[in-house]
């Protein structure tokens, strides 16, 4: 658990989009595993939720670098 | 009265003009003539107008812009008497141009040079990452251009750790301020996926940092991919055209280095009720084959079944033919033997012969003269002795077959 909201946490948008890509070229392929078509359905599900909550909740952070003059 | 000598009167007077001259404040304007680089490092020309002409001297490095005869610049710097040569000059730090022509005169020539050098080749351009983690920003955080770059970026996306590097982005030391922050920002080049300098409109003097050589130097050396947007879209900075990606303003800038999470978020939508939808089919797909297969037993049965059905069919109706030719056919046996029946032969006048062992004589020569034979009629039988024997020819010759 803890482990899943590390996960959330250090969420890389970009490769959470790249990973949602696979998943639906792997669908697109049409391939017949229901077994490894649910878990992958699952994991879609969830980064898709991640990347949602991502997007509606985060704020983006601005810090000024000091040290430019020294 | 003081006497001095010749150095150190020459270094009095230097001292004089050093405490009455404030580098900083001051500048000569005036017309460039007699230009000219002696050992690749030493830069020496007139400064002049209608009345006056005065010695320029600078080394080749602090020279940013591209000066040559007939242009009007200013130079900052300090008069002094070089000592050797008792030569007055006007010890340069710095040579700014002045008149748009002459600017864009220059601007044109550097950007020829730079070009030349294969500064803007498209072909060494990066592309930028579609989702942007960490952005170095080189801005000035008074300007609008800055407060127009992060309120846009918090319109289209979130989440970003946004590095700001506050600069001046015009006047004395503006370039240096610049290359300062983009040297800082690519050290750590690895925290940064983009790195975004933008200011807002101004004139060609006011942009003109933005033109340097050394800060164009800068970004094309960045490890960190550039988005660069300068003023507004007419203004083409030679900062923008070494960039990886150019932005018309400071706006568009934000446009640039991130997706609009509105879109993102559609496709987002899109991409999962594919996803689900795909789910779905995959499940429909296995029940269907689920009750295909459940149902092919009761199939395969029903279809034995009526295969039997079909062939106790035909059976019954081949077995009735068969029996009723087998019927026909002991009928017209029975009739045959019917006729055949010995017993029929004697109802028409004929007799059988049988000898003593009671077997039916068929040849004369199975008798001879004086035999007893026993003899059949249709309605009685009895015995009688033969007293004559006559063997027919034709007869003996039918019996041949």
């Amino acid at each position: 658990m803890t482990e899943k909201k590390h996960k959330k946490e250090k969420l890389d948008v970009s490769q959470a989009f790249a990973e949602l890509e696979a998943i639906t070229a792997w669908f697109e392929k049409g391939e017949t595993d229901l077994e490894l078509g649910l878990k992958k359905y699952e994991q879609a599900m969830e980064l898709a939720k991640a990347l949602q909550l991502k997007l509606e909740q985060a704020e983006n952070k601005i810090n000024e670098i000091q040290n430019l003059n020294k | 009265m003081t006497v001095f000598s010749v150095s150190d009167f020459i270094a009095h007077v230097n001292d004089v003009l050093d405490r009455s001259w404030d580098a900083q404040e001051l500048c000569v304007e005036g017309e460039v003539s007699s230009f000219r680089i002696s050992q690749g490092q030493w830069v020496n020309f007139d400064l002049k107008d209608e009345q006056g002409l005065v010695n320029v001297f600078m080394t080749v490095w602090q020279l940013r812009v591209p000066v040559e005869d007939g242009m009007k610049v200013r130079v900052y710097g300090s008069p002094r008497i070089y000592a050797k040569f008792g030569k007055f000059s006007l010890t340069a730090s710095k040579v700014e141009l002045t008149g748009e022509g002459a600017l864009k005169k220059a601007l044109a020539a550097l950007r020829a040079r730079l070009e030349a050098e294969g500064l803007f080749d498209v072909s060494r351009k990066r592309t930028l990452p579609v989702f942007p983690n960490r952005i170095a920003l080189i801005a000035s955080r008074e300007s609008a251009a800055y407060g127009d770059f992060v309120r846009v970026l918090k319109e289209r996306w979130s989440g970003l750790e946004i590095d700001l590097y506050h600069v001046k982005v015009q006047g004395l030391g503006a370039p240096e301020d610049l290359i300062k922050a983009i040297t800082l920002a690519n050290k750590f080049s690895d925290k940064y996926d983009v790195l975004v300098m933008t200011r807002g409109g101004g004139s060609l003097e006011e942009l003109m940092a933005f033109n340097d050589e050394f800060v164009v130097r800068a970004v094309y050396a960045s490890k960190i991919p550039t988005l660069i947007g300068i003023g507004h879209e007419r203004d083409l900075s030679l900062v923008e055209l070494a960039a990886d990606e150019r932005a018309s303003t400071p706006t568009d800038c934000a446009r640039r280095v991130v997706l609009d999470k509105k879109d993102v978020l559609r496709d987002l939508a899109y991409r999962t009720g594919d996803i689900e939808k795909r789910v779905k089919d995959l499940i429909a797909s296995r029940q269907d084959l689920l009750s295909r297969s459940l149902s092919l037993p009761a199939v395969w049965l029903t279809n034995q079944k009526a295969l039997l059905n079909q062939l106790s069919f035909l059976c019954g109706s081949n077995a009735k033919q068969w029996l009723d030719s087998v019927r026909e056919r002991l009928q017209s046996s029975l009739r045959l033997l019917r006729s055949l029946d010995p017993k029929n032969v004697l109802l028409r006048g004929y007799a059988i012969l049988t000898d003593e062992q009671g077997r039916a004589v068929a040849s004369i020569k199975s008798v001879s003269r004086g035999s007893v034979v026993g003899f059949t009629l249709q309605d009685g039988s009895g015995t009688a002795q033969i007293k004559d024997l006559e063997l027919h020819k034709q007869l003996k010759q039918s019996k041949l077959f």
